[in-house]
C-alpha cells in the first residue's frame, strides 16, 4: 500500500513522531533539551543531516546494493539482471560509514562556507553521528518505501519527504521539551527525581498527548 | 578477582541504562514484552562481546607488528575501523535472526540494525577494549551486556505485567484484572524508566545518608 | 598525503574482509530467510482454505516502462490463488487473496479465502501493528459467540454482508477499536468485489450443502 506525500508528512511529524512514538534519537532529546536556543540549533542540524543522509543512502542502495533495474551493474555494464549482485546485506555497514563520513564532511564544508552557520550548528554536528535517528530514518526509508516494482522516482520523493518531516517532528518535540525543562528548573522537585528521571516522566506525558494524533483520518 | 569486579560493575554500579543513560532507544522501544527484551539483550551482548574481543585483539596485533610511528598513524582511523567491526557483527545478528528466529526478528524490526549506533558498544570498544588486554575486555563486555539485558528485562517486566496482565505471554493476573494499556504504549516506556531511575537515586541517597 | 592514502587503503582492506565474511554468512542464511517468508504465506493460505490440496497462484504481469516509453520488463505479481480439492489440480473449491487496509496506526494485511458460492471460508490477519490490547485484538480467532470480535465471524459472509455494526452491518467491531475493525472489513469488501468482477465470478448453480 502506498502513502501520499501529505500522509507521509503528517505521519512522520505527529503520528509516528521519531522521538515519542518510534523511540529514535533519545540521546540528543534528553541531552540537548535543557535550553531553548540549543534545542533549536540541534533540531536544525538533525533535520539537515537527516535529509542529506537519506538522499545519499537512497542513491547508494538503489544504484549499488539492491539488484534492481536501476543498479549500475545492469544499466551501465549491461550485466544480465539475474547476475546483478545482491549486496543488500551490506546495508548497515555502508549506511553507517556513509553517515559518519558525511557528518565530518558537512562539518568541514559549513566551517569553510558559512562561519555564522557553523557557529550555530557546529557543536551539534559531532554528536549526530551516534544519533540513531539518522541511521533509523535511512533504514526506515528502505523498509517502508523501497517496494519491489514501484518506480524508483516515487520512492525517492517519499524518502526525502519522510526524512525532512521526521527532522521537523524531532525539532518540534525537542523545542517543546526544552520549553518545559527551562521552567522545571524553577520548581521544587523531589531530589531523587531531579535531572533525567523527571525529564523521562515529562516525555511520557508528552507522549500521551501525541497518542491523540494516531487514528486521525488523513486518508 | 579483578576480572570479576570488571564484570560485576556493569550490572549495578555502572549499569549502562540506569546509571550511564546509554543505549536508551532500544531499551524504550522493545521493552513491551520480556521475550523481546531478552532477545534484544542477547543480540546486544553478542555484538558487545564480539566487538570487544576483536578490538582488543586488533590493538594487540598492531602493537606487535607496527612501529611506534605506524601505531600512531593507525590510531587516526581507529574509530572508523571499530565501526566496521561492530557493523559486521550487527549484520551477522540481523541475518541469523531473520533466518532462525523470524518472529523475534519481526518484532524487534529496525532496532536490530540500529544496535550499531547503540552508544554502549562503541563506547566500550573505544573506552575500554582499546586500552585493555583481552580478558578484562571480555569480562567488561559480559558485565555490560548482562547489565543492559537486566535493565531491559526489568522495564519489560513492569510493562508486560501491568500493560497486558501477563508474563512471558502467560496470563498471570487472572480474569478480573483489567490491563493498563498505557504501559504497553510508548508513554509507558518513558514513565517506567523515569520512575526506575528516580527510585535508584533515592536508594543511593538513603545509603549515603546512613553511612 | 601519502599517509592518508595508506590509511585509506588499510581501512578499505578491513572493510573488504568484513564484506567477504558477511557474504559467506549471507549465502548460508539467505535460502532459510526465503523459506521462512514463504512458510508464513503458505500457513495463512492453508488456514483460510483448509480443504485445498493444491493452491495455484494466479499472477498478472505489470509492464515496467522507462522514460522513453519502452517496456523494460514484465513484473509478475500474484493476484490471487485458486484452490483445488484434488492433487491433480481439478475440482475448484475456492479462491484466496490478500487484502490491505490502513488501520489505526498501521497497514493491516489480511488473507481471505472464499468458496465457489462466493462465501468467505476463513480470514487470517497476516500483519498489523495496531495498538496492543485494542486494535491488535483483531487477530483473535476464538469461536465466535455473537458479542465479541473474532475472525471466525467472517465465515459464510458474502461481499454484501461485509459491513461493521457501526455502519449498519453485521460484523461485530472490536471494543474500542472501530477504526481497526472497519479497516479490515472494508478492505476485504473492496478487494473482494474487485476480484469477483475481474474473474467474472458467478456463484455455482447448486444449493450449498452443509
Amino acid at each position: 500500500m502506498e502513502y501520499s506525500i501529505f500522509q507521509i508528512i503528517i505521519l512522520s511529524i505527529f503520528v509516528n513522531n521519531f522521538v515519542l512514538a518510534r523511540f529514535l534519537g533519545l540521546c540528543p532529546y534528553m541531552g540537548v533539551s535543557k535550553q531553548l536556543d540549543s534545542a533549536i540549533g540541534m533540531g536544525m542540524a538533525v533535520t539537515f543531516v537527516m535529509t542529506i543522509a537519506s538522499l545519499v543512502t537512497w542513491l547508494l542502495y538503489t544504484f549499488f546494493l539492491a539488484p534492481t533495474y536501476e543498479n549500475v551493474f545492469y544499466s551501465l555494464f549491461n550485466l544480465p539482471i539475474q547476475d546483478v549482485p545482491d549486496l543488500t546485506f551490506l546495508r548497515t555497514i555502508v549506511f553507517i560509514l556513509v553517515i559518519a563520513s558525511l557528518v565530518q564532511f558537512i562539518e568541514m564544508y559549513i566551517q569553510k562556507v558559512s562561519p555564522t552557520l557553523y557557529r550555530a550548528l557546529g557543536i551539534y554536528l559531532p554528536l549526530i553521528t551516534t544519533n540513531c535517528a539518522i541511521l533509523g530514518v535511512a533504514v526506515l526509508n528502505i523498509d517502508l518505501f523501497f517496494i519491489d516494482g514501484l518506480p524508483a522516482e516515487s520512492s525517492f520523493i517519499h524518502t526525502i519527504v519522510q526524512a525532512f518531516s521526521a527532522g521537523l517532528g524531532f525539532t518540534l518535540v525537542l523545542v517543546l521539551m526544552a520549553g518545559i525543562r527551562e521552567r522545571l528548573e524553577m520548581i521544587g522537585i523531589p531530589k531523587p527525581l531531579r535531572g533525567l528521571p523527571i525529564a523521562f516522566i515529562v516525555a511520557g506525558l508528552m507522549s500521551i498527548a501525541f497518542l491523540g494524533f494516531s487514528g486521525m483520518n488523513i486518508g | 578477582m579483578s576480572l570479576i569486579t570488571e564484570a560485576v560493575k556493569g550490572i549495578y554500579k555502572e549499569n549502562p541504562v540506569f546509571r550511564l543513560a546509554l543505549g536508551l532507544c532500544p531499551v524504550l522501544a522493545v521493552s513491551t514484552s520480556i521475550i523481546n527484551a531478552i532477545g534484544m539483550g542477547a543480540a546486544t551482548t553478542f555484538v558487545l562481546l564480539s566487538s570487544n574481543t576483536i578490538v582488543s585483539l586488533l590493538i594487540l596485533l598492531f602493537g606487535k607488528i607496527l612501529s611506534e610511528e605506524g601505531q600512531k598513524s593507525i590510531n587516526k582511523i581507529r574509530i572508523p575501523m571499530f565501526i566496521v567491526v561492530i557493523a559486521s557483527f550487527v549484520t551477522i545478528v540481523e541475518m541469523v535472526m531473520a533466518a532462525y528466529f523470524p518472529e523475534l526478528s519481526e518484532s524487534l524490526g529496525i532496532f536490530i540494525p540500529l544496535i550499531v549506533v547503540n552508544c554502549i558498544i562503541l563506547g566500550r570498544a573505544e573506552g575500554f577494549a582499546s586500552k585493555n588486554p583481552l580478558l578484562p575486555s571480555i569480562a567488561d563486555a559480559i558485565g555490560m551486556g548482562i547489565g543492559f539485558t537486566l535493565a531491559l528485562t526489568a522495564i519489560a517486566f513492569i510493562r508486560e505485567l501491568l500493560g497486558s496482565g501477563a508474563l512471558l505471554g502467560f496470563n498471570i493476573m487472572g480474569g478480573e484484572f483489567k490491563p493498563v494499556l498505557l504501559f504497553i504504549l510508548p508513554p509507558g516506556a518513558f514513565l517506567v524508566i523515569g520512575i526506575y531511575m528516580g527510585f535508584l537515586n533515592w536508594l543511593d541517597e538513603r545509603k549515603k545518608r546512613s553511612s | 598525503m601519502s599517509n592518508i592514502v595508506r590509511l585509506g587503503i588499510v581501512l578499505a582492506i578491513v572493510t573488504l574482509i568484513a564484506a567477504f565474511v558477511l557474504a559467506e554468512i549471507y549465502s548460508v542464511t539467505k535460502p532459510r530467510i526465503e523459506i521462512q517468508k514463504k512458510a508464513k504465506e503458505r500457513e495463512a493460505l492453508d488456514y483460510v482454505l483448509p480443504n485445498a490440496k493444491v493452491l495455484e497462484p494466479v499472477s498478472k504481469k505489470i509492464p515496467i516502462v522507462n522514460d522513453e516509453g519502452d517496456t523494460l520488463y514484465q513484473k509478475e505479481v500474484v493476484e490471487y490463488y485458486r484452490a483445488y480439492e484434488k492433487e491433480d489440480s481439478t475440482g475448484l473449491i475456492g479462491y484466496a487473496f490478500k487484502a490491505e487496509g490502513a488501520g489505526y496506526s498501521s497497514i493491516i494485511e489480511t488473507m481471505v479465502g472464499f468458496d465457489t458460492w462466493g462465501d468467505i471460508t476463513r480470514i487470517k490477519i497476516i500483519s498489523q501493528k495496531e495498538t496492543p490490547g485494542l486494535g491488535a485484538l483483531a487477530e483473535n480467532s476464538e469461536p465466535f459467540e455473537g458479542k465479541k470480535w473474532s475472525t471466525q465471524q467472517f465465515r459464510d459472509k458474502s461481499v454484501e454482508d461485509l459491513k461493521v455494526d457501526k455502519d449498519g452491518g453485521e460484523i461485530v467491531s472490536i471494543t474500542g477499536a472501530t477504526i481497526t475493525s472497519r479497516a479490515i472489513t472494508n478492505s476485504i469488501r473492496t478487494e473482494m468485489k474487485d476480484l469477483l468482477n475481474r474473474i467474472e465470478f458467478s456463484p455455482k448453480d447448486q444449493t450449498k450443502e452443509n
